[in-house]
């Protein structure tokens, strides 16, 4: 099982910038998780304790609109995280949205605790991860911003 | 041949030879306190003894110490107003029993003669030449009224307070181009004949052997005319100076003191652009098109439905300047100003071209390259005026999107389009979504009054269509290469046709990858052909929508999302909104793909589609002419820069 982690993390982007030795000590806070269609990994209004990375599959984030159909907002592929926010300090957040596996997937999962902790202890890894988790929240930042410009909507 | 001249007292008999031939005498003469161009008797109607003094935002008529009848500079008309007249009707449309008819509006093509152009003028209307006759699209009524002009010149011996014909080589001499040439010498004219029409009615003219010396004086006087313009332009760098100064303060400057009235378009003789309006009768049987001028300053000049691409002020007088004296040299390989000074003289507020330019040049950024003018293409006669032809079926895509099959014959490139029109309505630019010669698609979005009415069209109902016009995309470059297709909304309707010539020629295109983006799922377009292409072992389709509900299995999130991994020998196509494409190609690029393998379709406001009518302009191009597919380094600068 490891091993797989290792092989994984070292063929994601998001750990290049690392050492051999300090992606063992993130490896070893790492488990595999496959998850069979529709498989939740969070819901909205629960408190997010662990941090994905997608590796394989799809993962679509969604909002319940009261008296309405869920919304889709954004579907997460390969390399691209799943639950940021558990990276916050104390008193995380409660997630605001649910996150579910579109189609079987496979994910990279570090329990936030563990790894807020190792970021502690080794501000150099702490450094990447806490690079990584920035531009991830970014580039969904700006991506949100696109999206509410409505391009292909009617201009008044 | 020995000089020869005219007796200012037979300037009668000029009037009476050019009648004899059959023309019809325009000229300057004295009305409302200035001297304006109108029909003429004879040389009683010339306002002797006039001169005009003009400042920015001044013109006056005063008399002259002489009875000089040429001894003034130019006023607010030019012979634009007769070539090119400010309403004129292009094409008559009557539909009756199911059946539309198409013709070209007649024409008054009486000939006219004008006398009294100056240098500058000529220029002038050599430079609308090039506009209306000499490129691939031939305006017939500005063609025939400016082949029966008969041209007699007059050479300026004086320079007005505004003239700067001698810094743009227009002037003040008239050297060609001329039928017959004045130079007003006193008690007589030398007389200059240009052409065999100026010969066959100069042999009917009383001419003497011009006095020895004449000649010298005439060079002399025209040596003078030169040393005392009252302005001067340096501008032969113009078009890479400007475009390199886009964002130069001044702009600010000068558009706090512009009204954007457009007069200055409108006095000057080298502005021709126009808008279309299409006029019926109450049944709407009996239709028609007609042109008008219209002028870069006004808001509709640039706006297409719900974007307005020159909001401020500054946009609009930017425009007009770096057309006039930049992008007018790519477009037509000459420069859009003759130095008459006119529209210095005509601004409420006295905005002086010249200052401006000088302002600019004192403090700018180094010039940019600018592109050549287009080749010479065979011509298109009657360009405006529509086949006739029937709806055989239509499809409906989305809510508001209906799929046109029209049976046309026409061979076209994807990516071109067509000027759909219907008689009482109007007409609109309109991709070519796909055909196969015998008949073509049309993909339209209902958003105002034409594409409204279009999207309403029933088999067997009939419909105008003109082209195909505009660049393709470059699917020769393609071949053999991996192609990224990036399309939003109804910007997959232009990419169709390459799509499906993609999907023909397999040897040709071992992969393309299609991106496309909507807001909604049901706001897909061509679901069939998504499902078929993607069925295609060399194709890869990925859709990607701003919103969904839970039942959507495909992606959620902007379209630039599932750019990654672009091959580095990639050729990528992209269309849609125009804030799409540019986030698109950035995405592209930073992926690692070189500005010039990236090639968008590009939107403006259309009246003509045959570079004409002077809407679609993007900087140094016509969307219409040059585009819409453009290849993407080459409008980079544009792109990113707002008020284009
Ligand atoms: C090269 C090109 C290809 C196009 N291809 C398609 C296509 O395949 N499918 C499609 O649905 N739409 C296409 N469009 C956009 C389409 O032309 C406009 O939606 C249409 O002109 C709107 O006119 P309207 O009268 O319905 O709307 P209104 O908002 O009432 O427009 C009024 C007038 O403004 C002008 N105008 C408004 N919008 C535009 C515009 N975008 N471009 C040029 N002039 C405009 C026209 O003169 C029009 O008559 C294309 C535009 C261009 C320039
Ligand atoms: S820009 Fe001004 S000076 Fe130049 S040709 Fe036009 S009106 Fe004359
Ligand atoms: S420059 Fe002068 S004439 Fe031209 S639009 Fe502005 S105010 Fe009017």
């Amino acid at each position: 099982m490891q091993d797989g982690v290792a092989a994984a993390m070292e063929s994601l982007d998001l750990f290049r910038q690392l050492t051999e030795a300090q992606r063992r000590s993130l490896a070893a806070l790492a488990r595999l998780e496959d998850l069979p269609q529709d498989a939740v990994l969070l819901r909205t209004g629960e408190a997010s304790a662990r941090l994905w990375v997608v590796l394989e599959g799809r993962v679509a984030l969604s909002l319940d609109v009261p008296g309405a159909v869920e919304a889709l907002l954004l579907t997460l592929g390969r390399g691209e995280l799943v639950g940021w926010s558990s990276m916050l300090p104390a008193p995380r957040p409660r997630a605001v949205a649910n996150a579910r596996a579109l189609e079987p997937a496979r994910l990279l999962a570090f329990d936030a605790g563990d790894l807020q902790r190792l970021c502690e202890a080794d501000h150099e890894i702490g450094w990447v991860v806490m690079r990584s988790v920035l531009a991830a929240v970014g580039r969904r930042l700006t991506e949100t911003r696109l999206q509410l410009l409505d391009v292909y909507g009617k201009r008044p | 041949m020995t000089a020869q001249a005219l007796a200012r007292d037979d300037l009668g008999a000029l009037f009476d030879a050019l009648r004899a031939e059959g023309y019809r005498v325009v000229g300057p003469t004295l009305r409302d306190d200035a001297i304006v161009l109108a029909d003429l008797r004879g040389p009683e109607d010339l306002p002797a003894g006039w001169t005009v003094r003009q400042g920015p935002g001044t013109y006056r008529v005063e008399r002259r110490d002489d009875e000089a009848l040429f001894g003034f500079a130019v006023g607010q008309h030019s012979w634009k107003g007769f070539l090119f007249p400010s309403r004129e009707r292009l094409v008559e449309m009557r539909r009756e029993d199911g059946a539309l008819e198409h013709r070209p509006a007649a024409r008054d093509a009486a000939p006219l003669a004008f006398l009294g152009v100056r240098g500058c003028d000529l220029a002038a209307i050599e430079v609308q030449d090039r506009t209306f006759m000499r490129g691939r699209h031939v305006d017939p009524g500005y063609d025939a009224r400016r082949r029966a002009a008969f041209v007699v010149a007059v050479d300026c011996l004086e320079a007005g307070d505004l003239c700067f014909c001698a810094s743009m080589g227009t002037g003040p001499g008239v050297e060609r181009g001329f039928d017959l040439r004045l130079t007003e010498l006193g008690p007589r004219f030398l007389v200059a004949v240009g052409s065999a029409r100026g010969a066959s009615v100069a042999a009917r003219l009383p001419l003497r052997a011009a006095p020895a010396g004449d000649e010298r004086r005439r060079r002399d006087g025209l040596d003078d005319a030169r040393a005392h313009m009252g302005r001067t332009m340096q501008a032969d760098d113009l078009p890479g100076l400007l475009f390199g100064n886009l964002d130069h303060p001044r702009w600010d400057d000068v558009a706090a003191r512009c009204l954007a009235c457009a007069n200055c378009t409108l006095v000057c003789p080298t502005c021709f652009c126009f808008s279309v309006e299409t006029v019926s009768d109450l049944s709407g049987t009996e239709a028609r098109r007609d042109r008008a001028w219209d002028s870069c300053f006004t808001v509709q000049h640039g706006q297409i439905h719900g974007a307005t691409f020159r909001p401020r002020i500054k946009d609009r007088y930017r425009q007009w300047l770096t057309h006039k004296l930049g992008a007018w040299v790519s477009q037509f390989g000459v420069s859009g100003c003759t130095g008459c000074g006119r529209c210095i003289a005509w601004c409420p507020v006295g905005i002086d071209l010249t200052e401006e330019v000088a302002a600019i040049r004192a403090t700018s950024r180094p010039a940019v390259a600018m592109p050549p003018p287009p080749a010479p293409a065979p011509a298109v006669r009657e360009p405006m005026v529509p086949a006739t032809a029937r709806v055989t079926a239509v499809r409906r895509e989305t809510d508001d999107v209906v799929t046109l099959r029209i049976a046309h014959e026409i061979a076209f490139r994807p990516g071109q389009f067509h000027m759909l029109g219907l008689p009482a309505i109007g007409e609109v630019p309109i991709s070519i979504a796909g055909g196969d010669g015998r008949s073509v698609d049309h993909t339209i979005r209902a958003v105002g009054a034409v594409s409204g009415a279009l999207a309403a069209l029933e088999p067997g109902h009939a419909l105008g269509i003109r082209g195909p016009f505009g660049s393709a995309w470059p699917l020769e470059a393609c071949v053999g290469r991996p192609v990224v297709v990036v399309a939003g909304g109804v910007g997959l309707a232009p990419l169709r046709a390459a799509l499906d010539t993609m999907a023909a020629r397999p040897l040709d295109y071992p992969s393309v990858r299609l991106l496309y983006g909507a807001r909604t799922p049901a706001d897909l377009l061509f679901t069939d052909d998504l499902q078929r292409w993607a069925a295609d072992p060399r194709f890869a389709v990925r859709v990607t929508v701003d919103h969904a509900g839970a039942d959507w299995r495909g992606d959620v999130g902007v379209v630039t999302r599932l750019i990654t991994d672009v091959p580095p020998d990639a050729v990528a196509l992209v269309c849609g909104p125009e804030m799409m494409m540019g986030f698109s190609v950035r995405a592209l690029c930073a992926a690692g793909l070189p500005a010039e393998r990236a090639y968008v379709s590009m939107e403006r406001n259309m009246a003509c589609a045959v570079a004409h009518c002077g809407r679609c302009q993007l900087g140094p191009y016509f969307v219409c002419r040059d585009g819409p597919v453009f290849r993407f380094d080459r409008i980079a600068r544009l792109f990113d820069q707002e008020g284009f």
